[in-house]
């Protein structure tokens, strides 16, 4: 525009020099006849683009240079937004990786999960595998179709192990076509075998997880050994492990090169175009063909495709998460908003000499949030840096425990939209209050007065209100922490995992032994097997002692007591279980019998049963069981009489044991019945015929568990179990690395809160002290002593700070449920907590009132009344 | 002769039809519109440069001209601005209303 107009004056003094005036005669009038050059461009600047944008364009200029000028105020709220807005944007970014995984597959919108509904009339008989495995290699509509199921009967939580390195993971059997027929891309090796390979041990890939916690940094996993359940398997490939997505959620995959016999997991690729209605009569079609070549021509089987589910779903913890994350970012925003108002306010003078000079209320409102505009902009940079490192740091920290609930944060398009959102919150939260009631003010007033001391009673409201608004969001933060900390507190102290099972788990591992059926197909002799394992088991070094268990239904869901005098009672024992142990049972488990004796070392022909004290005084109210006569079983039912030998406690501590009982925990819980030699497998509930099997360690008890785990891989081809420590097997470390994470996450947000609620309050209450200067002054001069200045200086303070935690507490009431609802075994409604907290955060908004009120006391009254 | 020095009071409505006027006969950048309208009214109309830019430009956002920046023959980088046919279209009714006007004003001023 400048150039345009600069244009126009050279082309009219060379105009005029052509017409014969000296050069500098012509420019002079050249000049004259255009008129103010600044006045020509302001006015065509208003006509010019946008006049909107170039004004808050000349405002940002200002307010940069106006910020220059005050760095302390710049630095510090542009900290605190990107604090703030990082915290929120991570807790988002959080949600969104849960919603929305970023799966890194070849066009996943075509990948269709298979439902096979079996024919009725065959309902019962195992569907032919022949038929699937004619999928394999696709069709007209589908690219391919895969199996998944489980391994050697084993689907679920297993255990990996490398050297000394042991983790539980998840396995599952695939077909060698199921990671093509996903899409995705191997991280290391291979992902497929060549269909009919079969040599040497099984073959897996494994996911990126299990291979950082398995193998060295720098190590090659492909090709490696780790054992599964004891059972070694080799790594071919490694691929990315998705939280959210069902089919890439495991951690071991075995590749079967002869196919996946029953696998219930079945996963289609639809080719380009292809609907799954077609897809479903294309299957149905090659179904019926395959059946009627192995002699079933009337098999009709339906195949419905899916679209493969992507996502998890929304728990509570991520509202809670959410929720917190804006919470902080709105007493943040209250706090700027509540610091520019006072600074507005003492910009009084500024603003009104600015009107003086014909600024208009939309200048000087846009000049404010540009102001605001400036220092956002700079926090929600600093912000996006923060929650990229953020998102780092819990991608390292996340625990497997929590897997289910919360994945690493994912770096996306809308993480960057949410902090931009959260942004123009701040700006318009801000910025708009002050600038909106700073533009009312009575600017006459304002210059009349001494720079704009925002002394009324409306700005002392308005100021009171934002404290109010910060303690109350803060509250909820707060009591959210306070019960997680003290959750956390519970479960790490060391007596927490006996007081949980009655007993030390530390040195205890725990699996299963399983057996298959005898090739006659007949029972197999549980009393005759038990001790051969057991003794095996007990010479393996560092094992101290070993037992099995197997848990029993009393027959026909009654137990039958008789009480001493030849009175007979049956006892209703509906979805209950008795156990059915060897000699040593609890001499592993290290119980003591507090009563009676335990079960004989070497064991007997004489099946006799130890309880509980809780079983005992349910079947025995008022009575010493010991002697008493016992039958798993209805009274007419031809179970057994046993003897009762003993009472079994717990190590408990005798204070846990009362609460335990004024919870009402009087019931049927533990009965033991030793195992005879007469004992057969059919008598457990389970199909498998699996025993749980206790061993107690000496020393090492991961070393030992090793050993028991290829000892039993060894011993039985048909089921590797799963054997670890017990405090595993019950998720004691998972659950404390998962409550620490969760902890440390609300406690950061927590104290986020309380520590912007108590700069809020610091704030409030100094600029409180500095507008009542005079009359704290006049107060001192006339003798008040210290104390009453302070009591008054906080009389104020204390009237918002209870108003805001009775609001608190109500908001708080709707969030505990969302807090308590993952903790689990919490009384949201416990008084206690809520009491703490509100006694904290009371104190916590006294104690930052106190620095400003104890200042005020060092007035000196001569100088205040001098300077009035 | 006499000179007019056109300021933006005193022909807000007019200065508009005048520069549309003197597109008519081709594309010119400020300087040339200034002085064609000065030739134009046989040196009875000069246009000051306060009025002549802010009015361009509002002709240009209303759609009736269009600027091209392009480059003179000394180099120099230049905005040269044309009539579109909506400036036709407007350029035809403010003739039909201007000489209604002066038609009016005339008799105004003839009578009795």
């Amino acid at each position: 525009m400048n150039a345009e107009m600069q244009h126009h004056l050279d082309l009219e003094t060379d105009y005029l020099v052509a017409r014969g005036l000296t050069p500098q005669e012509a420019r002079r009038q050249a000049a004259a006849v255009f008129g103010g050059t600044t006045q020509a461009l302001e006015s065509a600047r208003d006509l010019h683009g946008f006049p909107a944008l170039a004004e808050f364009w000349r405002s940002a200029r200002l307010a940069g240079r106006t910020l220059i000028r005050h760095r302390a105020f710049a630095i510090m709220t542009i900290v605190t937004l990107a604090l703030t807005i990082a915290a929120s944007t991570t807790a988002f970014s959080m949600l969104d990786a849960v919603l929305n995984p970023r799966l890194n597959a070849r066009d996943p919108g075509r990948l269709y999960t298979v439902k096979v509904i079996p024919d009725p009339r065959r309902i019962g008989r195992p569907f032919p595998s022949q038929i699937e495995r004619s999928f394999a290699g696709g069709g007209a509509t589908f690219e391919s179709y895969a199996i998944s199921g489980p391994w050697r009967g084993f689907y679920g939580d297993a255990v990996a192990e490398r050297g000394r390195k042991t983790r539980a993971a998840t396995v599952r059997s695939v077909s060698v076509n199921y990671f093509p027929t996903v899409g995705v891309e191997p991280l290391e090796g291979q992902l497929t075998l060549p269909a009919g390979s079969d040599v040497g041990s099984e073959r897996a890939v494994i996911s990126d997880r299990l291979r950082g916690e398995l193998f060295a940094e720098g190590e090659t996993a492909v090709p490696g050994t780790i054992l599964v359940n004891g059972r070694p398997i080799t790594v071919v490939g490694v691929v990315k492990r998705y939280e959210g997505v069902a089919l890439l959620s495991d951690d071991v995959w075995i590749l079967e090169p002869r196919g996946v016999p029953y696998g219930p997991w079945r996963l289609v690729r639809l080719r380009e175009h292809a609907t799954p209605i077609q897809v479903r009569s294309e299957l149905e079609a090659l179904s019926e063909r395959a059946a009627s070549q192995i002699g079933l021509p009337d098999l009709h089987t339906a195949f419905v495709p899916t679209p493969l589910p992507i996502g998890m779903s929304v728990k509570s913890l991520h509202y809670a998460l959410i929720g917190a994350g804006v919470a902080v970012l709105l007493i943040a925003c209250l706090n700027l908003a509540n610091l520019q108002l006072v600074r507005a306010m003492g910009r009084g003078s500024e603003m009104a000499a600015q009107a003086a000079l014909g600024a208009t209320r939309s200048h000087i409102i846009t000049q404010l949030l540009a102001e605001n505009a400036v220092l956002v902009g700079l926090g929600l940079v600093v912000a996006l840096l923060l929650t990229v490192g953020a998102a780092e740091l819990i991608r390292v920290t996340v625990p497997r425990g929590i897997g289910q609930l919360i994945v690493a944060p994912e770096i996306s398009w809308r993480m960057v939209g949410f902090a931009i959102a959260g942004s123009v919150l701040a700006v318009l939260l801000i910025g708009a209050v002050p600038a909106v009631s700073v533009s009312r003010v009575d600017l006459n007033s304002l210059l009349k007065n001494r720079a704009g001391s925002g002394t009324s009673r409306g700005h002392h409201k308005r100021y009171g209100a934002l404290v109010v608004l910060q303690i109350a969001l803060a509250l909820p933060l707060t009591v959210g922490a306070i019960m997680l900390l003290s959750f956390l507190w519970g479960i790490t102290r060391p007596s927490a995992p006996i007081e949980r099972v009655g007993y030390d788990p530390t040195p205890i591992i725990r699996g299963q032994l399983r057996w298959t059926r005898t090739d006659s197909g007949g029972p197999i002799s549980l009393g005759a097997i038990a001790p051969r394992h057991l003794q095996a088991i007990t010479a393996i070094p560092g094992v101290h002692a070993a037992a099995l268990a197997v848990a029993a239904r009393p027959a026909g869901s009654k137990v039958t007591v008789e009480d001493g005098s030849g009175e007979i009672r049956e006892v209703e024992t509906l979805l209950w279980n008795y156990q059915i142990v060897t000699p040593d049972y609890f001499r592993t488990l290290d119980r003591p019998i507090v009563s009676g004796e335990d079960f004989p070392a070497e064991g007997g022909a004489e099946a006799t049963v130890i309880l509980d004290a809780n079983t005992a005084n349910t079947l025995w109210p008022r009575a010493d069981p010991i002697g008493k006569a016992i039958k798993f079983g209805s009274a007419r039912s031809a179970a057994p009489w046993l003897r009762v030998r003993g009472i079994v406690g717990d190590r408990r501590s005798a204070k846990q044991r009362e609460s335990l009982m004024a919870a009402g925990v009087v019931r049927l819980t533990g009965a033991y019945r030793l195992l005879t030699g007469a004992d057969t497998a059919e008598m457990s509930i389970y199909k498998r015929y699996e025993a749980e099997l206790d061993v107690r360690a000496d020393s090492a008890p991961p070393v030992v568990a090793s050993a028991v785990r290829r000892y039993l891989a060894e011993l039985d081809d048909a089921y590797p179990a799963r054997v670890e420590l017990l405090t595993e097997y019950l998720g004691i470390p998972q659950q404390i690395a998962a409550m620490r994470f969760m902890t440390a996450l609300f406690t950061a947000f927590g104290v986020l809160a309380l520590g912007l609620a108590c700069l809020g309050i610091y704030g409030i209450v100094t600029q409180h002290v500095v507008d009542h200067r005079r009359d704290l002054g006049i107060r001192l001069a006339l003798g008040a002593p210290p104390r009453v200045i302070v009591a008054a200086v906080l009389r104020a303070q204390n009237v918002f700070a209870l108003l805001g935690i009775a609001i608190g507490l109500a908001l708080t009431a709707f969030t505990a449920q969302w807090i308590g609802g993952f903790v689990g075994g919490i009384g949201v409604g416990e008084v206690a907590w809520y009491a703490t907290t509100c006694v904290l955060l009371f104190s916590c908004a006294v104690g930052s009132a106190l620095v400003p009120a104890v200042r005020a006391t060092r007035i000196a009254p001569m100088e205040v009344l001098r300077a009035d | 002769m006499e000179r007019l020095v056109v300021r933006t009071d005193l022909l807000q409505g007019s200065l508009d039809l005048l520069i549309l006027r003197s597109l008519v006969l081709g594309p010119l950048h400020g300087w040339g519109v200034s002085k064609r309208l000065q030739e134009l009214s046989r040196d009875v109309l000069q246009i000051n440069q306060g009025s002549l830019y802010p009015a361009l430009y509002r002709l240009e956002r209303r759609g009736w001209i269009a600027g091209t920046w392009g480059t003179s023959p000394e180099g120099r980088k230049i905005k040269v601005y044309s009539l579109t046919t909506a400036g036709r279209e407007q350029l035809a009714t403010e003739v039909r209303e201007w000489t209604l006007f002066s038609a009016a004003v005339g008799r105004i001023l003839a009578a009795e």
